[in-house]
């Protein structure tokens, strides 16, 4: 459980968080999303206590993280691929985490072998991939095998083989009753993997809630019709549908009736029916839609605005 | 890559919850976890390694050169034979406390101390695990390369001129001195480096004050000439030096000059480190 209660972190004028407030529920993958540069990172840093909270504060598990006897034991983090000593080997960085809280050689192996590294375990992690050094990074967070597992960015790097991997690895721990909580900045990533959702916006809390819920924004907005039998199909539905556009001879989108209503109409009057395709807006276009006025970089159509990306999530 | 390929298996396949056993985080645990990071980066070795064989070619080398130089009236009181074969001392200091601020430092440019800092959330005993097992290791290898620097030393000298022995009054204190001293530095460095942060910075401030200073406090004369005395170079070779000037510093005096150094620079260190953002 984490809980981020009226959080607000400022760098100088800069205000990474802005009144944050959210609880992460254990048994689920909750997706923490928000564009480049909304605040998740610094979310995160100040959840682990890394950065102290301007205002407001977090707690991991009741308490803040820094009161916990054996951290690692509650919360297992990867913030980026990057947390380790390049002339390290993979297997003397876990063991010296390890050694923090009195953790055995042997959880060090099977963390090892379950991300898949034991076979370059002992040579030196500056020569990893980026994907690579994700796995490090989530062998090292779920080292003190924790109650709480959160993870920025974890695909960044990964081949489409190890996506899959992580996807149902966060599924797992989720079902073993853990807490997951997952940054990305892409809903299509997060769509497969998370079942709650918390949106952040320039530091602002934007949407907090369940994957139905989301779903439920996506109910179809127009419902595409084809069939040989347009003109008659347009007359039976017009009087009960809110709109028609055609798009053809044979090709027609309905607005207000959705498409079980359609076939079954279109069956009753035995009219045949060659096409009835819901358009549903996507959870990227609902994405895109909530935060679109919150996005802090847009793209470049004017130069001053590349100058100063500040955090790179 | 074959390497990298993860077997299809997820989480059910780990122990149950208790076989992991995390434990409280204490000192001795983070100084366990410390020690593995300073002997896994094999720079660090490496860098202790040359540290002795420096200590003890230079040792023998300034025992070697000068054997059999007559004493004159004057230069007797300064002949100092157990201090000849402790000279590498004063090579080692710099390379130790370098190594020092790396060992602090580094965290910070590999972004190691974000991991570490989640490890060890309270952060202090991270400060105070790195500086004894820097005090340790650096310790250790001064005294063993000291010992043989002056014993090798001592058989030079043994032919001909006065010589020393381990027994004489003030050559023990002189070797444990001499090899105190560059842990001191080695610990100054350690400090700097939580200060700073930035290898450069926290090397560059080490030097200045190892060396530049003292040059600066010495041409400046005067008030500043005597409170060059109180600087960590100074109070380092009055620690070390086995036959003394009157007017000189006690070496006791100088012990507490650079415990006093260690002190604040550390207390500066910890609250940096308990302060500031990660």
């Amino acid at each position: 459980m984490i809980e981020v209660t009226n959080l607000t972190k400022r760098y100088g004028s800069h205000v990474a968080v802005d009144d944050l407030s959210f609880t992460v529920r254990p048994g689920v993958v909750t997706g923490f999303l928000g564009p480049n540069g909304a605040g998740k990172s610094t979310t995160m840093r100040v959840i682990l206590g890394l950065d102290r909270p301007t205002v407001g504060r977090a707690l991991v598990n009741g308490r803040p993280f820094e009161e916990h006897r054996a951290p690692l034991r509650e919360i297992g983090a990867l913030l980026d691929a990057k947390g380790t000593h390049p002339a390290r080997s993979a297997r003397d960085h876990l063991l010296a985490l390890a050694a923090t809280t009195g953790i055995s050689k042997r959880r060090v192996a099977e963390v090892l072998d379950l991300v898949g590294l034991s076979e370059v375990a002992d040579r030196r992690s500056g020569g990893f991939s980026l994907g690579m050094g994700q796995r490090l990074g989530i062998a090292s967070a779920l080292l003190g095998d924790p109650h709480t597992v959160m993870l920025d960015e974890p695909v960044n790097g990964l081949d489409p083989e190890g996506i899959l991997w992580i996807r149902k690895l966060l599924k797992s721990l989720a079902d073993e009753g853990r807490t997951v909580l997952v940054s990305s900045h892409l809903m299509s990533e997060m769509a497969l993997t998370a079942e709650h959702f918390i949106i952040v916006g320039r530091g602002r809390l934007i949407a907090d809630m369940s994957g139905s819920e989301l779903t439920a924004m996506t109910k179809p907005s127009s419902v595409r019709v084809r069939s040989p039998h347009a003109g008659r199909l347009r007359d039976l539905l017009g009087r009960d549908a809110t709109d028609i556009v055609i798009r053809g001879d044979d090709l027609f989108d309905v607005v207000g009736m959705d498409a079980d209503e359609i076939g079954a109409r279109a069956w009753s009057a035995q009219l045949q029916l060659q096409e009835l395709t819901p358009a549903r807006a996507s959870l990227e276009d609902i994405f895109i839609g909530l935060t679109e006025d919150a996005v802090e970089y847009h793209g470049a159509t004017d130069s001053t605005n590349n100058t100063h990306e500040l955090e790179s999530s | 890559m074959n390497t990298t390929t993860t077997r299809p298996v997820s989480l059910a396949a780990s122990p149950p919850a208790d076989d992991v056993q995390a434990r409280k985080v204490t000192l001795p645990r983070v100084i366990r976890s410390e020690w593995i990071k300073l002997r896994s980066v094999r720079s660090t070795i490496v860098t202790l390694g040359l540290t002795a064989c420096a200590v003890i070619a230079t040792g023998v080398l300034v025992s070697m050169l000068s054997n059999g130089v007559p004493i004159t009236a004057e230069d007797e009181t300064i002949y100092d034979p157990a201090g000849n074969s402790l000279f590498g001392a004063t090579l080692a200091q710099l390379v130790l406390g370098v190594m020092g601020a790396l060992v602090m430092t580094s965290e910070y440019s590999t972004g190691l101390i974000r991991t570490t800092l989640t490890a060890v959330p309270r952060r202090v005993p991270v400060l105070w695990a790195k500086v004894i097992v820097v005090a340790a290791a650096a310790f250790a290898t001064m005294v063993a390369s000291l010992l043989v620097a002056f014993f090798v030393g001592q058989a030079v000298y043994g032919g001909g001129g006065p010589s020393a022995s381990l027994s004489d009054p003030g050559v023990l204190r002189a070797v444990l001195a001499a090899a105190l001293f560059p842990t001191v530095i080695a610990v100054m460095g350690v400090g700097f480096g939580a200060l700073m942060r930035h290898t450069a910075t926290a090397i560059g401030i080490l030097v200045a004050i190892l060396f530049v200073v003292p040059v600066l406090f010495e041409t400046l004369g005067g008030v500043w000439g005597r409170a060059s005395e109180y600087l960590p170079a100074e109070a380092g070779q009055t620690l070390m030096t086995v036959v003394r000037y009157s007017g000189d510093m006690s070496p006791g005096t100088a012990l507490l000059v650079l415990i006093g150094w260690i002190g604040v620079l550390l207390a500066a260190g910890t609250i940096a480190l308990k302060r500031r953002d990660a």
